[in-house]
């Protein structure tokens, strides 16, 4: 294998100085956050003065490590892992400084998946946020083994504010830092990480604390100890078999999409290209328009679903019923009346409802972009929006127009190159807890 | 194997029975009084047991309530009371007893069927675990024993799982034995399809059943809420586990109307075959999770027609060119394998379009039910649904046989379509 030959700045094509530039961003951030976690540590000695039990430490990383072992889980952007509800337990049980050990035993254990920047970003955010709690949470004077200040309903819900505001912290700090590891790898804007994140992983969050409560009240007030771990063995077992279906689910409503847009290929090849980006510009719009989470899923269901009714025979009757053939799938189900109403006439008597109008102008902007655009025109995704507006026939909604402007004049929905860059960093905040 | 019960359905109450009645008369033979100290626990512990019956666990055919028997093993093996043993058995089984009654009436006022042997196969199997904690079988009191100082708290807490084990094991045990008369399958064999099934459920039932009473005496009755805490999670994970199962149920089913919306196939085609191969699957007797596989593979036998821009006239592939017929069958395959539908099935689609001489000339291995669905296809293709065209269309089939189609699925066509 041969190093890369260095070449003069100008010697970059357009979208490879993008690259690096992204990539020089990436690569600063993740330092950065490793710096800040190392200092974070140095300076947690001074706070988490408690008794640090390494034998307790050890337990617990062991038992970070088994659960993360061999993890499936699909989805990303999922705050619930026992990495996380095990970090969070160690605080109370007064094992805070053997956070970063936890964290890392969590990291390695996914060995499947280690790559460099990646796996040492995961691991130093994971670090850092759990340190951070942990300061919080002993400043707020939460009970700590030895004292034993766990007695009574008072000791258990002093402990549970303290987990609160630790797990707030915590996940706050993840956010924070995933969402500007993905502004430096993808010029994904920082509001729009974070709310996307709070919004899928809140239900997630509330579960680590049940879990990590239930791990400290077993070992400390209970009295079992390290052996809780042990004891609590099926309860881990389930809650990871739980987490699974989250995934899982997500999986399957992929895979019921896939189905259709594998026959649309196979029919009419590029169809699936086209069915993923217009997906993609539905979804960036829809933030745009702050539009719900509920009305975002449909339409990104929608635009991947879109290209069905091409399914039809020519001639036939087909377009409608190609569409209907999706209602008995629930999951698939919200997408319908989009699909139904996209094509219909905005200046009608009845207006198409606005997700329809979305797609119409997300799968328009498509088509002129793959159509009209040449492929290695500079700024193209500029360019394509000029001839959108330009077309005598544009009969799309203003208000979706200029969203997807905006939208253009911040990023590209479909630069490929920050697609690759979010691979090599975007985190899996599972492991951060 | 089989278990000796004549009829473990009316056995199963009537031994549940006999215990209220030995329970209550046992309670006033001793004259213990009530002790009034735990009487929170105690009553909370009565009412989610009845409410717990309430939230059920579909598994089929196998409805479970983890969430009553977890508290009712949690209430008979917790130390209540100021002589930190806990009820006296009588009590604690009359207690019990008491919780599922209400949690059967709970059942009936709203309207939903009472389980009555699944219900006393719970009240015989949570029993037993209070006798072996309680009923000084082998020496001291197991609740008293646990909390002595010198005893290592993880040991206590592992043998009250252990017993608690015991109690929803002998539950499983009662269950297959009344259903493996009824169903006349093996009662070994329900009983490893149970555990696969509801192990891990049962599992955390008895865990969090026995922690329950473990952590009793440090946080009292909030162990309750705090234990069941991770039962609640586990039934909402199974229910969505159901639910993408349905999802995958109603993904065939989809894929099977599509190419007829589309206008590639014959409308009701793949329904037809559908129940037509199930029916030869079941007169060649095949097992549940074939025909499973043998009724999802015809339905979405034909979704590849749905890539063809030039299609098949009327959809019929006996009719189609080989190389045709081979490019629908590789994106069907590419179309499944894509949604994730199961193994099984996917073999079974690749198989329907294999004849069978490569299985009894070079030994290809052909699944039995990628062959039912491959002569079912031919069949409805050749008669569209119409009972008057059978002769001919058999006529048709014999011509191929043992060449095309496997001779022993062919037959059981024949019988299959006679008795319709």
């Amino acid at each position: 294998m041969t190093s890369p030959v260095p070449r003069a700045n100008d010697a970059y094509t357009r979208e490879e100085r993008r690259e690096r530039t992204y990539a020089f961003r990436t690569t600063a951030v993740v330092v950065a956050v490793c710096v800040a976690a190392l200092v974070s540590y140095v300076l947690s000695w001074f706070v988490l003065a408690c008794t640090l039990a390494w034998a307790d430490v050890l337990v617990l990383a062991l038992v970070a490590g088994v659960s993360n072992l061999a993890r499936r889980d699909a989805r990303r952007g999922r705050g619930l892992s026992l990495t996380g509800a095990i970090m969070l337990a160690a605080i109370p049980v007064g094992a805070g400084l053997g956070i970063p050990l936890i964290a890392a035993a969590g990291v390695a254990a996914n060995w499947r998946s280690l790559r460099g920047q990646r796996s040492a970003f995961n691991a130093a955010t994971a670090s850092l946020a759990g340190v951070l709690g942990a300061v919080l949470y002993v400043l707020l004077g939460a009970p700590v083994v030895p004292e034993a200040r766990f007695a009574g309903i008072g000791g258990l819900a002093h402990m549970a504010v303290g987990l609160v505001v630790a797990i707030m912290a915590q996940a706050l700090t993840t956010g924070l830092l995933l969402a500007a590891v993905l502004w430096a790898s993808r010029g994904i804007a920082v509001r729009t990480t974070i709310r996307g994140l709070f919004r899928e992983s809140g239900l997630d969050y509330l579960a680590t604390i049940g879990l990590a409560f239930l791990i400290v009240v077993t070992w400390v007030p209970v009295g079992a100890g390290a052996a809780s771990v042990i004891l609590l063995a099926p309860i881990f077992v389930v809650s990871r078999f739980a987490v699974a279906q989250w995934s899982n689910e997500w999986t399957a409503q992929v895979r019921a999409v896939s189905a259709f847009t594998t026959a649309m290929d196979e029919r009419h090849p590029g169809a699936a290209v086209h069915a993923a980006d217009v997906a993609r510009i539905s979804e960036w719009i829809a933030d745009e328009l702050a539009m719900s989470s509920v009305d975002a899923q449909a339409l990104s269901l929608a635009g991947a679903l879109h290209g069905i009714e091409a399914l039809a025979l020519p001639g036939g009757t087909g377009r409608r019923t190609a569409i209907a053939a999706l209602e008995s799938v629930d999951v698939l189900a919200p997408a319908l009346p989009i699909l139904q109403r996209y094509r219909d006439p905005v200046d009608g008597l009845e207006q198409p409802p606005r997700p329809a109008r979305v797609l119409a102008v997300a799968d328009a902007y498509a088509q002129v972009r793959a159509r009209d655009v040449p492929a290695d025109a500079p700024e193209q995704h500029l360019l394509a929006y000029g001839r959108l507006l330009a077309q005598e026939d544009n009969d799309f909604d203003p208000a979706v127009v200029l969203a997807l402007g905006r939208v253009l004049e911040r990023v590209d929905p479909l630069d490929r190159a920050i697609a690759r860059s979010a691979d090599t960093v975007a985190g899996d905040p599972g492991t951060s807890g | 194997m089989s278990v000796p019960l004549r009829s473990g359905a009316t056995l199963v109450p009537a031994l549940a029975a006999g215990l209220v009645v030995a329970s209550l008369a046992g309670w006033i033979r001793t004259g213990q009084p009530v002790d009034r100290s735990a009487w929170a626990f105690v009553a909370l512990a009565l009412a989610v047991i009845a409410a717990g019956e309430l939230i059920r666990l579909d598994l089929g055919d196998r409805l479970l309530a983890p969430v009553s028997t977890a508290t009712a093993v949690g209430l008979v093996l917790s130390p209540l009371g100021r002589a930190e043993a806990g009820l006296p058995l009588a009590q604690a089984v009359f207690a019990v007893a008491l919780g599922l009654a209400a949690g059967a009436a709970m059942l009936a006022l709203v309207g939903r069927p009472v389980p009555v042997t699944d219900l006393a196969a719970r009240f015989i199997g949570v029993s037993c675990a209070a006798v072996l904690a309680r009923g000084h079988l082998f020496g001291p009191d197991l609740i008293l024993w646990w909390q002595r100082p010198e005893v290592p708290r993880w040991l206590g807490a592992l043998a009250l799982i252990a017993v608690a084990t015991v109690g929803v094991s002998l539950e499983i045990a009662l269950w297959t034995a009344t259903r493996s008369r009824t169903w006349r399958i093996s009662w070994l064999a329900l009983v490893r399809a149970d555990l696969e099934r509801s192990g891990a459920v049962g599992a955390i039932m008895t865990n969090a059943g026995a922690l329950m009473a473990f952590a009793y005496p440090a946080i009292g009755a909030w162990a309750l809420p705090l234990y069941l805490m991770p039962i609640a999670t586990a039934v909402i994970a199974l229910r969505r586990a159901q639910r993408i199962r349905d999802t995958q149920h109603q993904l065939v089913r989809a894929l099977a109307r599509l190419s007829d919306e589309t206008g590639h196939t014959h409308r009701g085609h793949a329904q037809r075959v559908a129940r037509l191969s199930v029916a030869v699957g079941e007169e060649l007797g095949l097992g549940p999770l074939d025909l499973l596989a043998v009724r999802d593979a015809a339905l979405v036998h034909d979704v590849g027609q749905v890539t063809l821009t030039e299609p098949i006239p009327d959809g019929a592939t006996l009719g189609a060119a080989p190389a045709e017929q081979a490019r629908v069958v590789h994106d069907t395959v590419l179309i499944i394998e894509a949604a994730g539908l199961p193994d099984p099935l996917v073999d079974a689609v690749r198989g329907s379009i294999v004849q069978f001489r490569q299985l009894r000339e070079q030994g290809q291995t052909i699944p039995v039910t990628g062959r039912i669905v491959k002569v079912a296809n031919a069949y409805d293709d050749l008669t569209r649904g119409r009972r008057s065209a059978r002769a001919a269309a058999l006529e048709r089939i014999h011509l191929g046989l043992g060449y095309e189609y496997d001779p022993a699925v062919v037959d059981a066509l024949a019988r299959v379509t006679e008795n319709a």
